[in-house]
């Protein structure tokens, strides 16, 4: 594993490049004590760090960045090396073809009454799909043509000749 | 005293039935009233087969007959 020490810290600070930061020694009261500890990342992946009693913060991702050219994927955790905002490699960026977005269940839906599937036909007798013959498809599919047609030229409800 | 009834093979003959109903609807040649006792009779075949399915699911039975009580 490489380990690089951090600019600006007096080579009190170094990162290594499965992302560990080390500090190495601190100042206390007047002496010097050297201790190797392991710098602890908060939730956001924020590093707190102190250079001459100053404190300051950084963004691990930014340090292994700088250091080492690659960053972790926030979602998949894998290595890649560009500098993007949403901090997604390129798998985890692709689009998603399949969301659910309300529009789309909306025209999906509207596909499936209007065209009087299978499942739909299921669904509405409460049954499976594997449990519905053909000849009650059918003439489930002719009834409700009928109904919906009948419930257009009355202008009622289809509700209405389910009774 | 149960009598055996005999399953009416006329679901093919109600579709065709009601898919002619529904092009006569289309072109305004059929009497409201006429059309609604078809969708009742429609209802009924379409409960009955229900009822069967349901029944082979609970019993497990593959052919589920009806029995009238005299």
């Amino acid at each position: 594993m490489k380990s690089k020490f951090i600019e600006g810290t007096n080579e009190q600070y170094s990162i290594r490049d499965d992302g560990v930061v080390t500090r190495h020694y601190k100042h206390t009261r007047g002496k010097l004590i050297i201790k190797n500890f392991n710098l602890k990342v908060d939730s956001n992946g924020i590093i707190v760090y102190y250079n001459h009693n100053e404190k300051n913060r950084i963004a691990l991702q930014y340090l292994l960045f700088d250091y080492f050219g690659f960053r972790f994927c926030k979602k998949c955790n894998n290595k890649f090396s560009k500098k993007r905002e949403n901090k997604l490699c390129n798998s985890c960026l692709k689009p998603n073809n399949y969301a659910k977005t309300p529009e789309k269940i909306k025209e999906k839906n509207t596909k499936v009454i209007k065209n009087i599937t299978r499942s739909y036909v299921a669904s509405m007798l409460k049954v499976k799909v594997t449990e519905l013959s053909d000849e009650l498809y059918e003439l489930y599919k002719a009834q409700l043509l009928v109904k919906r047609k009948l419930a257009e030229k009355m202008q009622v409800s289809i509700a209405t000749f389910n009774k | 005293m149960s009598k055996k009834t005999e399953a009416p093979k006329n679901y093919q003959d109600l579709t065709d039935r009601m898919l002619k109903l529904f092009d006569e609807l289309e072109k305004d040649q059929v009497n409201i009233d006429r059309a609604n006792t078809m969708i009742k009779a429609s209802n009924a075949i379409i409960n009955i087969q229900k009822a069967k399915i349901f029944s082979t699911r609970i019993t497990g039975e593959s052919i589920i007959r009806f029995f009238l009580d005299v």
